[in-house]
């Protein structure tokens, strides 16, 4: 079920609070979560639960056998078979095609449908088995890692938790000081990120979905029209992946669990290196730290590096999706990476603006690349906005124009959900009837037909 | 104040809010649909007639129905009730899907006895070769609105959608805007007929002047000749169109009416329209008191480009001629006139 529906939100979601809660031992605590986690997961498609089952614990057994024989084998069979689940459900139609394209063959479409969440639990148990070898991690009980695996508010599209920083949250009682504070953080964190994803990311994906299909039936697109959709969907995808994982950390606390922050308002960025170390940050670290570094990182010599960079944003690009869109988006940012490093190198200081400028500009040309279907509309789009048809934009974006600008001051300067909800929010009357309103709005205006996905629940 | 009297007024407070919301909507009741709401006049507020037809359609106090697409939309109950002693409710949507017309017309005919007459507008939307043809466009259909069931209404009508018409209602009630549709279901979704553009129209039906002479030159050259061997399935029939046929009495008359297309529409599927009447005058022979009635064939109506706004879209003109055409072809009087009766 979505977190943005009224059956999570006025039934999951009180119903497990409120048994975890008066449920008294946290041994038993665990297993309600677990059985609550499954149960969430099976209400989008219970065909899937056997997959994610065996997933856990296949991963599981891998890592008792690997810590009682110490045989290097076994972690790179379980990481083998964990990427092989991937590639099957999520790159096989990928990969068939494009090897039908390159050798000129007819190729069968399987349409294997996409478990959701494949790429979050699958690369959470990849990290784990790294670890294990690494000698950073240790054999857990199946209970904790199962939780780990499947816990409900980050099962889905992240954030990419690591098991050292959660599973030994899992045998801390929530009834510990701060409990209260805590609880009410994570409930207005809760509240903050669904209604920035019911009042700002729908509302822009609602009128960006009818502007795409306009736009591209046009014998000409105008600049005006290509910039106004390149930004409105630069904050869609913000707003919408960044509403979810405050919905996740917050139910997280909710629970008296600490969960890594995914995102520190990105469009602030001054270089790419910033970008990314504020945008999908749990994502960006899991590249660093298994792709990346082991590439050889920037401790090698230039060559090295730009292996190491270029290497790990495609591949980066390529979890994003199946498509030869996401590879080219992800090695585009390895080449804007390295551009950045090689420049740095230089000692040049460009100012403030013109950095963030020059960051700014790139990060939304490539969510072009992000958004549509193939690189002829991409191409056309992009031609569009560098272009010399200075007419008027469509009236789908033009007018969205304010809407957009809120937007941007919004993503740009303002407070982000976590400041608001860790450092703003006090426990005054001022904050309660705001909190409330938004709530109760946002419950009521996800009810009836309206059921808008997040945008990173395809990947 | 603590940090847990704080959480707690957040969710008292939010729960209050949420049921002044809900009470509000339930007593409101924009789409009409369940029993405790206030005791008001309520008229169709919503432009989208997937919520609006469903209180039309059910308490209306008509004995025959219309049931199609834009195609059939313009055809006028007012002109229709007295040639046939009946009274229609046009529900014609714009661009329904097959199972969203079979939703409409089944809470019809649930709510409605004695039915006398129902007229099928038959199009594009019936003559789909497609095997597995879309349920729903991109518009939102709420099916909640088309069920037996009253108690999931409660349910749906907490929603942004419920609240945004809600307050659509009271003002309609405050006299600040205006039904969307009348109580028949007619609208006139045109344009303004006194605004009509002949070289916007061609523009419209060909694209520009070029296409409109190549269709001419092939017109006469005769090359649009029906291949009668040409074999066509159409699954959408037997799934959704005799489902309706199959659910009306044989004492209710149930016209088949091919509507009248632009001749440019009609040629370029041809051959898949012709094998469509054959399958309709089949479904059709089924049944006792059925009529198939063609307006899709080159005639004085659908050559002339002047009578149309697009391909799929006649002036209102045309169709205030319709009623009387129908009439005269379920009575055998079709010489010299724009009509075909395929079976009786």
């Amino acid at each position: 079920m979505l977190f943005n529906s009224q059956i999570f939100l006025l039934l999951f979601l009180p119903f497990v609070v409120a048994v975890y809660y008066v449920i008294p031992a946290q041994k038993y605590r665990i297993w309600f979560l677990i059985l609550a986690s499954l149960s969430f997961y099976a209400y989008w498609d219970y065909r899937f639960l056997p997959l994610l089952f065996i997933s856990v614990l296949i991963n599981w057994c891998a890592s008792i056998i690997y810590m009682r024989s110490k045989a290097v084998l076994i972690i790179y069979a379980g990481v083998l078979l964990n990427l092989i689940i991937i590639g099957v459900f999520k790159y096989f139609d990928f990969f068939s095609s494009s090897l039908s394209h390159f050798f000129d063959y007819a190729s069968h479409s399987y349409s294997i449908i996409l478990p959701l969440g494949i790429s979050f639990f699958t690369f959470q148990q990849i990290s784990y088995l790294i670890d294990l070898k690494r000698g950073q991690g240790k054999v857990y009980r199946f209970d904790e890692y199962i939780l780990f695996v499947t816990f409900f508010p980050q099962l889905i599209a992240g954030p990419i938790v690591r098991h050292n920083e959660i599973i030994s949250q899992f045998w801390k009682s929530p009834f510990r000081p701060n409990l209260h504070e805590n609880f009410t953080r994570g409930l207005v964190l809760t509240v903050l990120g669904l209604a920035k994803k019911v009042f700002f990311a729908d509302e822009y994906g609602i009128f960006i979905d009818e502007g795409v299909v306009v736009m591209l039936a046009e014998d000409s697109i105008s600049a005006a029209t290509a910039w106004l959709f390149a930004l409105s969907y630069t904050l869609q995808l913000y707003f919408d992946f960044s509403a979810y994982s405050d919905m996740a950390i917050g139910l997280g606390a909710m629970f008296g669990f600490t969960l890594p922050r995914n995102f520190k308002t990105p469009y602030i960025s001054r270089n790419l290196s910033e970008f990314w170390k504020r945008w999908h940050i749990t994502l960006s670290r899991f590249f660093r730290d298994y792709l990346y570094i082991p590439f050889g990182g920037s401790w090698n010599g230039y060559g090295r590096y730009l292996v190491a960079v270029l290497a790990t944003m495609t591949l980066c690009g390529l979890w994003h999706g199946a498509d030869w869109s996401f590879v080219v988006w992800g090695f585009l940012h390895g080449c804007g990476l390295a551009i950045y490093f090689t420049w740095k190198k230089t000692g040049i200081h460009l100012p403030f603006l013109i950095a963030w400028l020059l960051t700014f500009l790139f990060v939304v040309n490539g969510w072009v690349l992000f958004r549509l279907e193939d690189f002829s509309q991409a191409k056309e789009v992009l031609l569009a906005m560098y272009g010399f048809n200075f007419e008027s934009a469509l009236f789908i974006f033009s007018d969205n124009t304010f809407f957009i600008i809120i937007g941007l001051i919004l993503s740009i300067f303002g407070p982000n959900n976590h400041q608001l909800a860790y450092k703003k929010m006090k426990n005054t009357k001022f904050w309660v009837y705001p909190i409330a309103l938004l709530l109760a709005i946002s419950v009521v205006w996800v009810g009836g037909e309206r059921e808008i996905k997040f945008i990173y629940f395809q990947f | 104040m603590s940090w847990k009297e704080h959480w707690k007024k957040i969710l008292k407070a939010a729960f209050c809010m949420l049921g002044f919301i809900y009470l509000f909507v339930l007593l409101v009741d924009p789409y009409d649909t369940i029993e405790i709401s206030l005791p008001l006049d309520r008229e169709p507020i919503v432009s989208n007639q997937r919520y609006s037809y469903p209180a039309i359609a059910q308490k209306s106090h008509h004995d025959s129905a219309i049931i199609g697409t834009s195609t059939i939309r313009l055809l006028n109950p007012s002109q229709l009730n007295p040639l046939f002693q009946s009274s229609f409710v046009n529900l014609a949507m714009n661009s329904p899907t097959a199972y969203e017309q079979l939703k409409i017309f089944e809470l019809f005919r649930r709510t409605h006895e004695n039915i006398k007459y129902v007229i099928f507008g038959i199009d594009e939307t019936w003559c789909d070769a497609n095997a597995n043809p879309d349920k729903f466009t991109f518009r939102p259909f709420p099916p909640w609105l088309y069920d037996n069931s009253e108690f999931n209404d409660y349910l749906y009508l907490l929603s942004g959608r419920g609240l945004e018409n809600s307050v659509r209602m009271i003002e309609y009630w405050l006299g600040k805007r205006k039904a969307k549709y009348s109580g028949d279901g007619y609208d006139v979704f045109v344009g303004d007929d006194g605004r009509y553009d002949l070289n916007k129209a061609i523009n419209n039906i060909y694209g520009n002047n070029e296409q409109k002479s190549i269709l001419e030159e092939k017109v006469r050259n005769n090359d649009f000749q029906i291949d009668r061997n040409a074999k066509y399935k159409f699954p959408v029939q037997e799934m959704y169109l005799s489902k309706m046929g199959n659910s009306l009495s044989d004492e209710t008359v149930k016209i088949f009416m091919f509507v009248p297309y632009h001749v440019k529409n009609y040629y370029s599927k041809i051959n898949i329209f012709e094998a469509c009447k054959k399958e309709i005058v089949d479904l059709a022979s089924s049944y006792r008191n059925s009529y198939v009635i063609d307006f899709m064939f080159p005639s004085g109506i659908t050559t002339e480009d002047s009578n149309y706004w697009d391909v799929l879209h006649y002036r209102i003109g045309i169709a205030d001629m319709l009623p009387r055409l129908i009439d005269k072809a379920m009575a055998g009087e079709i010489e010299n006139l724009p009509v075909k009766l395929h079976y009786h």
